[in-house]
C-alpha cells in the first residue's frame, strides 16, 4: 500500500481492509487447488497415484516446511523491530524457496516420465500450479528483502512482510495437501 | 414541490365560537400568507358551518378543537358528506403545536370515528404534522383491503383457468410414442398447470396493482408505511418449500418409471460418430444405419461414441442420453419402449462439431412380425460386394461427408475417382487405386486431398473388417 | 525522499490515452511472446513458422506461440495502460499519492484512459457492456436470419464466410454470441456494483481503487482475443467448450480459452474489492440490515464470483494443457474422463448465472419502493434471500448434466437441491408484489423496466422446474426450451434491470435527464417482442428443435414460430438501438437534471448531479431505515450541513417536501 505518511487511524483502517483483501484472495486461490485435488481423486481414485521419486519428494517437502518456519521468524522479528533477524530469516526463506523450485522443476520434472496419461498429467499440472505460486512467492520475498534492506519496515508498519508471510504459509498449506495426494495415497499405476 | 402557484387565493373558513381565537387566527393568516389566503367567514356552530360551506365554497376550514360548543364529531360526520374538494384543519391551543389536516377526498364516512380515535391516541405519542393519508390505522381500509384481495383472487383464478385452457389449445409436445413418455408427459402437464397458476398469481396481482394502486394526479404523499408481516413471510417460504419438495418426490417417481427395466429387452448398441449413427444388434448379428424396433417391446440401448460426445434423442420417445467416447467403461444405457408404430428420427442432441445439425438417422417402429421379417432378411447378406458396399457406405457414416454422385461435401465425392490421379495437400500426386483407398479408410490423416480439411475421424473404420473395407472399394470402383 | 512529482505530471500526445498506449504495447507483447516460442522451436530443430493454411488449422505461428503471445500481449497491454505503475512503485519502495487524478481528459476521452475513480470505472464497464451487448446481439441477428426459414439460406456448406465453411461460421458466431453476452453481463454487473456500492454505503471510493482499474482494463485485451478467434478458425463447441470436441477444435478455441482466463481475473478481483468495500467502508450507523438492498445483492454476487470463477479457469486451463502438452484429463483414451470437465465447468457456470441476475434483482428491490412510495416489504427477508440463492446455487450444478452419463443416482439429490432454489427466489417475488400492493405507483421509464423485469424473470423462473425435474429434463435438455428458459431469466434478471438502472441513475451519471418518450418507446417495443421470442423458443424446443443448430427439419412444423422469433429478435435490436441513441443524445443535450428527481431516500441522491469526484465531502450517519416511505419525519441518512446552501437545489441531507 502507499508508503506516504498517513495518520495512524487511517493506517489501521487501510491495514484492516488489506488484511481482509488478502484473505479473500487466498480463499479464491484455494478453489483452484481444491479443483485440482478433486480432479486427482476423481480420475485416479484412492488406489492409484502418479509415479514419483519419494526421496526428492521428501527433500523438497522438508525444505518447504522449513522455509515456512523461517518466514514466521522473519515476520515475528520485524514485529519486534529486530531488523537483523528479519532480514536474515527472509533471505533464508527466499533461498529455501528457490531450492524447492529447483528440486521440483529442475530435478524431479526431468526424471519423471511424461506418458500423456491421466496420472502423469495430474502430477505435472499440480506440481506446476504449485510451483508457479512458489515462484511468485519468491519474487514477493525478493521485493520484501530489498525494501527491508533499504529500511522500509518497522514494528508499526510492515504490512508487506505480513502479507508475504501469509501468502507463503498458504502456499505451504497447499503443499501439505498436495504431497500426500501425489506421493502417499495409493500406488503408482503399472 | 412548492405551492403550485394558484391564481386564486385560498378561501378559508374559521369555525370557532371564541371570537378571540377567530379574530386572532384570521389576522395571523392574512398577515402571514397575504394574498394567498382569504378568510371568507367565521362560524360558531356546526349548522352555520355546513351552511357556509355550501354558500362560500371554502378550500380550507380551520376548526377550533378546544371549542366544546362545536360538536366536532357531528361536524365531521356531516362534513364528509360533501363532494367538493375541501380540507379541514383541527387546531388546538392546548396541546402544543398539534394540528391535524385531513382531506375530504381521502376519508370515508365510516372512517371518521376510527380516525378521530386514532388521532387522539396519537397525540399522546406526540406526532406532529401528521397527514392522515399516512396515519390511517390498519382498521380503516380493512373492507377496502378485503375487496382488493378478493377481486384479485378471483381474477387470478380466472386467468389461471384461461391459461390452462389456452395451453391445451397450443401444440406443445410431440405425439407421445413410448411407454417412458407417459410419466414424463404427466409431469409436464402437472408442471404446466402449476406454471399457469403461479404466473397468473404474480402477474395478475401486478396488473391489478398497476390499475388500482396508481398515484392519483396531484397526490405527492407516500403510501401506507407497511414494513412487512412475519407470518406472511413464513407462510410463503414454507408453502413453496412443501410444493417443490412434493414435486421432487413426484419427479423421482417419474424418473424411476422411465428407467424401469424389462427382462429380456432387445439389446441395441448405438454408436455415434461425427456425423451419423450406427446401430448394431449384437444378438442378431445385424449392423444398420436405420434403427428398427418392434412396438411395445423394450429396447435396451447401449450408447457410445467413437469420437466426441453425442446425444441420442427421439422427441416422440422423450428420453435422452449422451453417447460418450472411451470404450466399455463409458457405455451408457437408455431404455425405450416404443408404444406406437411409425417413422421417427433420431437427431444428435449434443453439439458435436461442424455438421451437428444434420446428424440424424431414421427410426422405424413396426409390429413384431414385421420386425422379425426384417431380421431374417438382414441376416442374409447380399452376395454382390458393390451392394454390400452401398450398405456399409451408410452404416458406417461415409455418406455424412462423401457423395456418390459428384455433389461437393466435407470430403471428396467418390464419383469417378477410381483410377484417376489425385493431388494431395502435401503436393504429391497419387493414383487412386485399391491400396490408396485402403490407406485412406484405415488411416485417413495420412493422405489429405488438396483443398480439403483433415476432418475424417481417425478411428472411423475401427469396427470394419477388411472384407467390409474391400466392399466399399468395390463400390467406389463401380462409380463412374 | 519520495518521488511523488513524477506521478503527477500529465502525459501528452496520442499515447496519453491508456487505451491507445495499451494497444500499442499489446501488439509488441504479442509478437514478443509468439517469437519467443518460435525461437525455442528453432533451438529444438523445428520450423519457426507454419504456412498460413486455415484449412489445415495453420496460422503462421504454432498454437503454443499464439498462446504465449496472448499471455505476453495481455500483460504488455496492462503495463501500457499504466495500471501497474503505482504497484511497481510500491515494490520499489516508493510512495504514491492517494488520489492521482493527474490526467483527466475532457469529454468522452475520459473513459478511454485510466482512472481510479469508481464512478468513471463504473461507466467504463457500462460502456463496454453495451458495446459487447450490441456485438453479440448482431451475431444473434445474423444467425436468426439464417434460422428464420428451414434449409440453409446463406451459411451454406462449402461456402466461405471470413475463411470458414458456412456451418463452421454458424457454430462460431453462435458460440461467440453466448460468451460475449456473458462477458457483457459480467461487465454490466460490474458497472452497477462499482458505481453504486461506494455511493450507497457512504464511501468515497472502493477499498482498492488501483485493483479496480486493473479489473476493468484486463477485459479489453480479453475482448480482443475473443473476437480474434473468428479469424483463426473459430470454434465449434459453444461457449461450454466440452472436450473431447474442444480438444480437437481449431486455433480459435485456444483464443477463447485464453480470453476467458482474463475475464475471470476481472471478475475475481472486482468482487474481492466489492466485498472489502462493503465490509470495511460503510458509513457510521449503517449496520448490515440498514444497507440499501442493492448492496446486499452486490455482496452475495461477489461471494459467488470470488470463489466459483476459479473453476472455469481451471477447467479451460486443463483443456489448454491437453492441446498444448498432450496431457489427458478428459480424454478417455488415456485415463481421462469427459464428465470431469463438466463437473468442474458447471461448478462455476451454474453459480455464475446467479452472478448475472442477483444485482439485477437488487435493482428491482431498490427501485420499487421509490416508485411505489412504500417500504420494501420484508426487507430483511429479501436481503437474506440473496444469500440463500447464492448458497443453494452452489449445490445444484449437476442439473446441467442429467443426460451426461454421470452416475445415475446423483441425479436425484441434484433435482431436490435445484427445486429448492425456487424458495428464496419466491420470497423475492412475493415481497415485490407485497411492496406494490396498496402502493401509489408512478410509471416513469425505470419503473416500467422494473415491472417488465419482474414478469419476464417470472416466466424464466417458472420454465425452470421442467429442467430441474429429471424426467422432464430428459426431453428438454439441449433444446430451445432451455434456450427460452435462460434468455428469459437473463433478460428478466439482467437486461431489463440494467436498462432500468441506467435510466434511473442517468441524472446522477450525467447531470442530465434522459428522454422519457424514447425510454417508453424502448420499453413498449422490447417487452412484447421479448415475450414473443421467449414463448416461441419454449414452444419450438418442446416440439423437438435442438439447440446450437443452423438448420432444422421442415417436418417439425415450426417454421412460422421460427420466423416470428427472428422478427422478435429484430424488434429487440431496434429497441436497444433506440435506447443507445437516447443515452447518447441525452448525455449530450438532455435537460439538466435536479439532484433527486425520484424523491429517493438513498444517499447518492442527496449529492449534486453529476456526482463530484470524491462523493461525500462530509460523511453522513445512518439514523433510520432505508425504505421508510410513508413514515413521516423519518430520516435515513443524516448529513450535517457545513454551510447554508443557496443554490436553489436541495441542500445535502434535506428531505424533499412532500406536499404540493
Amino acid at each position: 500500500m502507499t508508503t506516504h505518511a498517513i495518520s495512524p487511524v487511517e493506517y489501521r483502517k487501510k491495514l484492516s481492509a488489506n488484511r481482509l483483501g488478502l484473505w479473500l484472495f487466498i480463499v479464491s486461490d484455494a478453489f483452484i487447488f481444491g479443483g485440482l485435488l478433486v480432479s486427482r481423486f476423481y480420475l485416479l481414485g484412492t488406489s492409484e497415484r502418479p509415479e514419483v521419486n519419494q526421496v526428492v519428494g521428501l527433500v523438497v517437502t522438508s525444505v518447504l516446511l522449513l522455509s515456512s518456519f523461517f518466514m514466521n521468524r522473519a515476520e515475528t522479528a520485524i514485529a519486534h523491530n529486530d531488523r537483523k533477524t528479519f532480514l536474515f530469516s527472509t533471505l533464508i526463506t527466499l533461498v529455501l524457496g528457490t531450492i524447492f523450485l529447483i528440486g521440483v522443476v529442475g530435478v524431479e520434472w526431468p526424471i519423471s516420465h511424461f506418458d500423456g496419461g491421466a496420472a502423469s498429467s495430474l502430477f505435472f499440472t499440480m506440481t506446476g500450479f504449485h510451483a508457479f505460486h512458489v515462484l511468485t512467492g519468491v519474487i514477493f520475498l525478493l521485493v520484501v528483502y530489498r525494501n527491508g534492506r533499504n529500511g522500509h519496515y518497522s514494528a508499526e508498519q510492515h504490512w508487506a512482510v505480513e502479507a508475504c508471510a501469509v501468502y507463503w504459509h498458504f502456499v505451504d498449506v497447499v503443499w501439505i495437501f498436495f504431497y500426500p495426494a501425489l506421493y502417499l495415497i495409493g500406488l503408482p499405476a503399472l | 414541490m412548492a405551492s403550485s402557484s394558484q391564481k386564486k387565493a385560498k378561501r378559508v373558513l374559521i369555525a370557532s365560537s371564541h371570537a378571540l381565537f377567530a379574530r386572532g387566527l384570521s389576522s395571523l393568516l392574512q398577515s402571514r400568507q397575504q394574498k394567498d389566503v382569504e378568510v371568507v367567514g367565521v362560524v360558531s356552530s356546526v349548522e352555520q358551518a355546513i351552511l357556509q360551506i355550501e354558500k362560500l365554497s371554502p378550500d380550507l376550514i380551520v376548526v377550533d378543537y378546544d371549542d366544546e360548543s362545536l360538536n366536532r364529531d357531528e361536524f365531521l360526520a356531516r362534513f364528509v358528506e360533501g363532494e367538493k374538494r375541501l380540507r379541514v384543519v383541527l387546531l388546538s391551543l392546548h396541546d402544543g403545536e398539534q394540528a391535524l389536516v385531513y382531506d375530504r377526498r381521502m376519508l370515508a364516512a365510516a372512517q371518521v370515528d376510527d380516525w378521530l380515535e386514532e388521532w387522539s391516541r396519537s397525540r399522546q405519542d406526540e406526532y406532529s404534522m401528521v397527514q392522515p393519508e399516512q396515519r390511517i390505522s390498519k382498521n380503516d381500509n380493512r373492507s377496502d383491503n378485503m375487496r382488493h384481495f378478493i377481486t384479485a383472487g378471483i381474477l387470478v383464478a380466472v386467468v389461471t383457468a384461461l391459461l390452462i385452457v389456452g395451453l391445451g389449445q397450443v401444440r406443445l409436445l410431440p405425439v407421445a410414442a413410448s411407454a417412458q413418455a407417459q410419466p414424463i408427459d404427466f409431469l409436464f402437464n402437472l408442471q404446466f398447470q402449476i406454471i399457469a397458476f403461479l404466473f397468473a398469481l404474480i402477474v395478475v396481482s401486478m396488473v391489478y396493482s398497476i390499475i388500482v394502486f396508481r398515484r392519483k394526479p396531484g397526490d405527492t404523499s407516500d403510501a401506507r408505511h407497511i414494513e412487512g408481516n412475519t407470518n406472511l413471510e413464513v407462510a410463503w417460504t414454507i408453502v413453496p418449500l412443501f410444493v417443490v419438495m412434493g414435486l421432487a418426490v413426484l419427479g423421482s417417481d417419474g424418473l424411476a418409471k422411465t428407467t424401469r427395466a424389462e427382462p429380456r429387452a432387445l439389446e441395441v448398441n448405438v454408436i455415434g460418430q461425427q456425423w451419423s449413427w450406427r446401430f448394431e444388434y449384437p444378438e442378431l448379428g445385424i449392423v444398420t444405419d436405420v434403427m428398427r424396433l418392434p412396438v411395445n417391446k423394450q429396447a435396451l440401448l447401449h450408447l457410445s461414441s467413437i469420437d466426441v460426445i453425442h446425444s441420442f434423442w427421439v422427441p416422440e420417445f422423450r428420453v435422452k442420453q449422451d453417447a460418450l467416447p472411451g470404450g466399455e467403461e463409458f457405455v451408457r444405457d437408455l431404455r425405450v419402449t416404443p408404444s406406437m408404430t411409425g417413422n421417427f428420427k433420431v437427431r444428435c442432441a449434443e453439439l458435436c462439431g461442424l455438421r451437428h445439425a444434420y446428424m440424424e438417422n431414421d427410426v422405424i417402429v413396426m409390429s413384431q412380425e414385421e420386425f422379425d421379417a426384417w431380421v431374417a432378411e438382414e441376416q442374409g447378406l447380399a452376395a454382390d460386394p458393390v451392394e454390400r458396399g452401398r450398405k456399409w457406405y451408410t452404416t458406417y457414416g461415409c455418406n455424412a461427408c462423401h457423395s456418390l454422385d459428384g455433389t461437393p461435401g466435407v470430403g471428396p465425392s467418390w464419383q469417378g475417382i477410381y483410377g484417376a490421379q489425385h493431388k494431395l495437400a502435401d503436393g504429391t500426386t497419387v493414383l487412386v487405386d485399391d491400396a490408396y483407398l485402403y490407406q485412406s479408410i484405415r488411416n485417413p490423416a495420412s493422405q489429405i486431398v488438396e483443398g480439403y480439411n483433415n476432418l475424417m475421424p481417425a478411428n472411423i473404420a475401427e469396427k470394419m473388417t477388411d472384407q467390409q473395407v474391400d466392399d466399399i472399394i468395390r463400390l467406389i470402383e463401380s462409380l463412374k | 525522499m519520495s518521488k511523488m512529482n513524477a506521478s503527477t505530471k500529465a502525459p501528452s500526445g496520442p499515447t496519453a490515452l491508456s487505451l491507445v498506449r495499451g494497444l500499442a504495447f499489446l501488439v509488441i507483447g504479442f509478437l514478443a511472446g509468439a517469437q519467443l516460442v518460435s525461437m525455442i522451436r528453432l533451438a529444438m530443430g523445428l520450423p519457426l513458422y507454419l504456412p498460413w493454411n486455415p484449412k489445415a488449422n495453420q496460422y503462421l505461428f504454432t498454437e503454443p506461440a499464439w498462446v504465449l503471445g496472448v499471455v505476453f500481449g495481455t500483460v504488455a497491454f496492462m503495463i501500457g495502460t499504466r495500471v501497474f505503475d503505482d504497484w511497481f512503485r510500491w515494490a520499489k519502495g516508493e510512495a504514491t499519492p492517494e488520489h492521482p487524478e493527474a490526467y483527466q481528459p475532457k469529454g468522452f476521452a475520459r473513459f478511454l484512459t485510466i482512472s481510479y475513480d469508481h464512478k468513471v470505472i463504473g461507466i467504463q464497464y457500462g460502456l463496454v457492456s453495451l458495446l459487447l451487448f450490441l456485438l453479440a446481439g448482431s451475431f444473434a441477428l445474423t444467425f436468426r436470419t439464417e434460422l428464420a426459414a428451414p434449409g440453409l439460406q446463406f451459411m451454406k456448406e462449402g461456402s466461405n464466410i471470413i475463411g470458414m465453411d458456412g456451418l463452421q461460421f454458424y457454430n462460431t458466431i453462435m458460440s461467440l454470441h453466448g460468451i460475449i453476452m456473458i462477458a457483457a453481463m459480467l461487465a454490466g454487473v460490474a458497472a452497477m456494483s462499482n458505481y453504486l456500492v461506494p455511493l450507497m454505503i457512504g464511501a468515497n471510493d472502493m477499498a482498492f481503487p488501483r485493483l479496480n482499474a486493473f479489473s476493468f482494463w484486463v477485459n479489453i485485451p480479453a475482448a480482443i482475443w475473443l473476437v480474434l478467434s473468428m479469424f483463426l478458425g473459430g470454434f465449434d463447441t459453444g461457449w461450454t467448450g466440452y472436450p473431447p470436441l474442444s480438444a480437437k477444435a481449431p486455433l480459435g478455441m485456444q483464443m477463447y480459452f485464453s480470453a476467458m482466463y482474463f475475464v475471470g481475473m476481472s471478475s475475481i478481483f472486482g468482487s474481492l474489492n466489492i466485498i472489502v468495500t462493503i465490509v470495511k467502508l460503510r458509513a457510521k450507523g449503517m449496520s448490515y440490515f440498514k444497507m440499501p438492498i442493492f448492496v446486499w445483492t452486490a455482496f452475495a454476487t461477489s461471494i459467488i464470483s470470488l470463489t466459483a470463477t476459479q473453476l472455469i479457469g481451471l477447467s479451460f486451463q486443463l483443456v489448454m494443457f491437453e492441446r498444448l502438452f498432450g496431457m489427458s484429463f478428459f480424454n478417455p483414451v488415456n485415463g481421462g474422463d469427459p464428465i470431469l470437465f463438466q463437473h468442474l465447468f458447471w461448478f462455476y457456470s451454474h453459480p455464475a448465472v446467479y452472478v448475472f441476475i442477483l444485482t439485477g434483482l437488487g435493482v428491482i428491490s431498490e427501485l420499487l419502493p421509490v416508485f411505489v412510495r412504500k417500504p420494501l416489504f420484508g426487507y430483511r427477508w429479501v436481503a437474506l434471500s440473496s444469500f440463500g440463492i447464492a448458497i443453494v446455487g452452489f449445490l445444484v450444478w449437476a442439473h446441467h448434466m442429467f443426460t451426461s452419463g454421470m452416475a445415475a443416482y446423483l441425479r436425484v439429490p441434484f433435482m431436490y437441491s435445484t427445486l429448492l432454489v425456487a424458495v428464496p427466489t419466491g420470497v423475492k417475488f412475493f415481497s415485490w408484489v407485497a411492496t406494490i400492493w396498496e402502493g401509489k405507483m408512478t410509471f416513469q421509464t425505470p419503473m416500467l423496466f422494473v415491472l417488465g423485469a419482474i414478469s419476464i424473470f417470472l416466466l424464466g423462473g417458472l420454465s425452470g422446474p421442467p429442467n430441474g425435474v429429471v424426467a422432464t429434463d430428459l426431453h428438454v435438455q439441449d433444446t430451445y426450451w432451455i434456450v427460452g428458459h435462460f434468455h428469459a431469466t437473463m433478460f428478466g434478471g439482467f437486461v431489463f434491470p440494467f436498462f432500468a438502472a441506467i435510466y434511473y441513475w442517468f441524472p446522477k451519471l450525467t447531470g442530465r435527464m434522459y428522454n422519457e418518450r424514447l425510454g417508453k418507446l424502448h420499453f413498449f417495443l422490447m417487452l412484447p417482442a421479448f415475450y414473443l421470442q421467449s414463448l416461441g423458443q419454449m414452444q419450438v424446443g418442446l416440439l423437438g428443435m435442438r439447440r446450437r443448430i443452423a438448420d432444422y427439419d421442415a417436418a417439425l412444423g415450426i417454421d412460422t414460430s421460427q420466423l416470428l422469433i427472428t422478427i422478435a429478435g429484430y424488434a429487440i435490436g431496434i429497441a436497444v438501438l433506440i435506447a443507445v441513441y437516447n443515452f447518447y443524445i441525452s448525455a449530450k443535450r438532455g435537460a439538466i437534471a435536479e439532484a433527486n428527481p425520484w424523491r429517493s431516500r438513498s444517499p447518492e441522491f442527496m449529492l449534486p448531479s453529476p456526482i463530484p469526484a470524491h462523493n461525500y465531502e462530509q460523511p453522513f450517519e445512518v439514523v433510520g431505515e432505508p425504505y421508510d416511505y410513508g413514515l413521516a419525519g423519518s430520516v435515513y441518512a443524516s448529513f450535517k450541513p457545513v454551510k447554508p446552501v443557496d443554490t436553489g437545489e436541495l441542500p445535502a441531507g434535506a428531505q424533499p417536501a412532500a406536499a404540493d
